[in-house]
């Protein structure tokens, strides 16, 4: 109190001037009874005027090149404020919920050990299946002449590059067309027919085979697939299996359906025995009416 | 249904035939070796040289061999039906258990084993259409033969009526 005392005195001297020459007490001392006086007081004390004035009533400071600062300041809590309530907030519940649906994947959706159950059992499988495709590759060959030894062994080569040399082993066993002159043309005719008909069910045996093969060795390559397979791509090995099966049930259906051709051609056959059969009667009958007439 | 399927069922009465039809229901293919002294014990074997035709003989070898063949298939084909419901089994189990990140492998395992079965049957399909075109060629042989005797008949007998 006392020291804001002394403040308050001291502003008071000075803007009176009355001990102006403590402030100057090196200059010439003024001869007695004239008044002294500062001839720049009045600048100093418009001075200190204008100075409380923009203290009191100046406005707020900017910073260099015009920036508000306290604006900016004032900017960022206001946006401080704004992500807090309306970003943060938001972001912990996108968060829980990330977290909640990877909780959900993990021990409902995809847990890791029905994963891996799932893989050991296809192992498993395929380990089954190797050793039943190897069944289908024993030899089951029993022909015991030379003739039809050879025959045999191109009928189970499962190789279609010896399509061609089925016919050879085919007439060695089951004999030629009788030659011209030697029977009827019609009878010459359905023979043909016949050895034909037996000699393509008998490539299209040996292609099936090997088309089986084809489709076995693609099924161990799949199922291996499968076993190291992840959830994501098990589907898609799925899918490249349904093309193959589709593949092979049309292999099937050109099976079955030379089977019902070499079906029909029997029947076909005995059919056209009994045609014969009448035919020759006819011309039987007529030689010995012919011979009897005479 | 399985116990349908397995339900035994034997119908020869005779010891050889037995024997045979025990083979044959064995889904067992370590039973292929003793497969062909069955069937030589009740089909015969080929005549020794010089006891029939020599194209007869070769029929005759080429007939038993299809028919092996297609008997041997069929027990291989046995197993593998076993194998397939086995697995379809175990896949029907696993199925149970499943959860929606571990159904994909087994579905596609299930369409894998689905393949194998075509395979299998395409096997059996070839099998069967090396028998059947056996048979028309057997029986095409003996037309040609038959047609072969009735044109030499039927010269002789021209040659005699037109003397």
């Amino acid at each position: 109190m006392q020291q804001h005392r002394g403040w308050t005195q001291t502003i008071r001297t000075w803007w009176s001037g009355e001990r102006a020459e403590e402030a100057a007490p090196l200059e010439e001392a003024p001869a007695a009874g004239e008044k002294r006086s500062n001839p720049r007081r009045p600048f100093y004390k418009g001075a200190a005027v204008l100075t409380i004035v923009i203290l009191l009533y100046g406005r707020e400071a900017h910073g260099q090149f015009g920036i508000d600062v306290g604006l900016i300041i004032a900017a960022l809590h206001q946006m401080q404020g704004l992500m807090q309530n309306y970003i943060s907030a938001p972001l912990k519940t996108i968060n829980q919920s990330q977290q909640n649906i990877a909780s959900y994947e993990q021990q409902v959706m995809y847990p890791l050990q029905s994963i891996q159950q799932a893989r050991n059992s296809v192992t498993q499988f395929e380990s089954q299946f190797r050793q039943l495709s190897r069944s289908f590759n024993l030899n089951i060959s029993s022909a015991t002449l030379p003739q039809s030894q050879g025959f045999e062994s191109v009928l189970l080569s499962r190789n279609p590059s010896n399509l061609a040399s089925l016919t050879n082993q085919f007439q060695n066993v089951y004999g030629p067309v009788m030659a011209q002159g030697a029977a009827s043309p019609d009878m010459r005719n359905m023979t043909d027919t016949t050895d034909a008909q037996a000699q393509d069910a008998m490539k299209r045996a040996i292609q099936i085979d090997a088309l089986s093969d084809t489709e076995l060795a693609e099924a161990d390559k799949m199922g291996q697939q499968i076993s190291v397979a992840a959830p994501g791509s098990a589907p898609i090995l799925e899918a490249e299996a349904d093309v193959w099966v589709v593949r092979a049930n049309a292999y099937t259906q050109a099976a079955l359906a030379e089977l019902m051709r070499t079906r029909a051609i029997d029947i076909a056959n005995q059919s056209k025995v009994k045609k014969i059969g009448t035919s020759q009667n006819s011309v039987t009958n007529g030689l010995i009416t012919t011979s009897l007439g005479h | 249904m399985t116990n349908v399927f397995f339900t035994p069922f034997n119908s020869a009465t005779l010891s050889s035939p037995q024997q045979l039809e025990t083979v044959l229901h064995s889904r067992d293919v370590s039973q292929l070796g003793s497969l062909t002294s069955s069937f030589h014990g009740n089909f015969g074997t080929v005549p020794v040289a010089n006891s029939a035709a020599p194209q007869d003989r070769i029929m005759m070898d080429i007939d038993d061999t299809l028919g092996q063949e297609s008997l041997k298939t069929t027990i291989i084909s046995d197993q593998a039906q076993d194998s397939i419901l086995a697995t379809a089994d175990a896949l029907e189990n696993q199925v149970a258990v499943s959860t929606p990140g571990s159904s994909p492998f087994l579905t596609a395992q299930a369409q894998v084993a689905n393949l194998r079965s075509q395979a299998y049957m395409q096997k059996m399909l070839a099998a069967e259409l090396r028998q059947e075109a056996g048979m028309i060629a057997h029986e095409n042989t003996l037309m040609k033969r038959r047609a072969q005797d009735a044109g030499d008949i039927g010269n002789q007998f021209k040659t005699a009526l037109t003397r």
